[in-house]
């Protein structure tokens, strides 16, 4: 390339970006992002569908240097492609699907302070290089390494603006209890760093109450999945929570567990089956529906709670934000997108 | 380190792309197929309602970058004669046809 501006053009022309401006690969900058990693460049972190890409961790550090990371990160990347491959995912799927889901990553244990995530308020929408960089490597490994292109064969019928860059971080002091993401999903110790993945739709932002008993902003958070309007109401699946720092508060001066909150939202999130019965999309494909549905549904019931779920440990529940409303992602019902946690590796340098 | 694109003056960057895994065919396509002698020609019948989509452009997908195959796609979009003739003629010279159905 003979010039910086020659490299834009030519980074579209051969669709190396899905819109957004990229930075020039170099050779050298490949080179200081593996130098963040301690495995060998050649090393197949995975098969990234539905182009069948191999992810090297070189291949990895290529899409990480156009997205602008710092070689520390390369860890937490490589993890994050380790999880999004796993067969539980689906990612064929969550690449091609004509529904809007994106894979986000949510980053847990001491790296979220090392690498300086922003978990507080607008975590979801930049104010750190982490999660921006890092949610945009990944978006790029996912674009160029599995070619998920816009149209074809990615069907989605929107999209949603988390597929530029889609990584948050777990904001643990605020939290309502004291273990990260991961060791609350059983793998590692509160010294490890994970990345937790899940395919859902774009935030929503769910409102709160102040000095008000925290099972009143359960309730809401609940009401606000009782719709009609995503997978999770008909064939359930997984759904995430980020509690915001007001509401997480909340939940631990009340004295919520982690299992009573799980268990509260699984009996109060969701539909009857008789309110199905409204929606043209049950109709449409009730059989399918029906199929997937567990024994403790009574599909001839009008009256049977059907949850947004298929059991309390569906909800997938992390921290972040300010002091106001909590997030709610609907994940891709039974299709797929199901959270896949994934330890980071340390550092190079790091103590581990 | 991967295939540099070479610049004429200030710098060379590497491709993102990473290079394609392709899958052991159980058993591989015919190489004959077309009286042109030219690529396998697969039909692919689009027959179901939601979700449809990410099936049949995976599965043309697949077919035309794995399988070196050209792929012809149809709608099922209503049960009349007329339809069934159009997609008998589309389907004609296929190796195979391959019905995507919904779930």
């Amino acid at each position: 390339m003979a010039s910086l501006d020659e490299w834009i053009e030519f980074s579209y022309e051969h669709a190396w970006t899905d819109g957004l401006p990229v930075l020039p690969p170099t050779p050298e900058a490949v080179r200081r992002l593996l130098d963040g990693v301690d495995l060998p460049s050649d090393r197949v972190v995975g098969v990234v569908p539905p182009r069948g890409g191999v992810a090297t961790v070189e291949a990895i550090a290529v899409n990480a240097a156009m997205a602008g990371c710092l070689p520390e990160y390369m860890p937490v990347i490589v993890a994050a492609i380790e999880a999004l491959v796993d067969e539980r995912f689906n990612l064929h799927g969550v690449q091609c699907t004509a529904h809007a889901v994106q894979p986000l990553v949510i980053v847990s244990g001491p790296a979220v302070e090392r690498l300086g995530f922003n978990v507080g308020p607008g975590y979801f929408g930049g104010g750190s290089r982490a999660n921006a960089t890092i949610g945009r490597a990944v978006r790029l490994v996912l674009w160029n390494v599995g070619g998920g292109h816009t149209g074809n064969p990615d069907r989605s019928s929107s999209a949603h603006p988390g597929r530029y860059t889609f990584c948050i971080g777990e904001n643990l002091p605020a939290s309502p209890w004291p273990q990260p993401l991961h060791v609350r999903r059983g793998q590692g110790s509160t010294s490890d760093s994970a990345v937790t993945v899940i395919a859902c739709e774009a935030p929503r932002y769910v409102s709160y109450g102040a000095r008000c008993p925290a099972v009143q902003n359960l309730a809401n958070i609940a009401e606000a999945m009782s719709t009609l309007s995503h997978n999770n109401a008909y064939t359930q699946g997984e759904l995430l929570v980020v509690f915001s720092a007001g509401v997480a508060a909340g939940v631990k001066n009340d004295g919520w567990s982690e299992e009573a909150v799980r268990d509260y939202l699984f009996r109060s999130a969701g539909n009857t089956v008789g309110r199905l019965g409204l929606s043209p999309y049950f109709h449409k494909v009730r059989d399918s529906i029906l199929s997937q549905w567990p024994d403790y549904i009574d599909p001839d019931d009008p009256n049977c709670f059907v949850p947004v779920v298929r059991h309390p440990s569906g909800f997938v529940l992390t921290t972040a934000g300010g002091f106001a409303g909590s997030v709610i992602c609907s994940g891709w019902g039974a299709n797929g997108g199901l959270s896949v946690t994934r330890l980071v590796r340390p550092e190079v340098g790091e103590d581990g | 380190m991967g295939k540099c694109i070479e610049g004429s003056a200030m710098f060379s960057v590497v491709s993102p792309l990473g290079e394609i895994r392709r899958p052991r065919l159980r058993k591989p396509l015919p190489r004959r197929s077309r009286p042109d002698g030219g690529r396998p020609l697969v039909g692919l019948l689009e027959n179901g309602g939601g979700g449809i989509s990410l099936r049949t452009s995976s599965i043309q997908q697949l077919l035309e970058n794995m399988y070196g195959a050209d792929v012809v796609v149809q709608q099922k979009k209503n049960r009349s004669h007329e339809a069934g003739d159009t997609m008998l003629a589309a389907f004609s010279s296929c190796w195979a046809v391959i019905c995507a159905v919904a779930e």
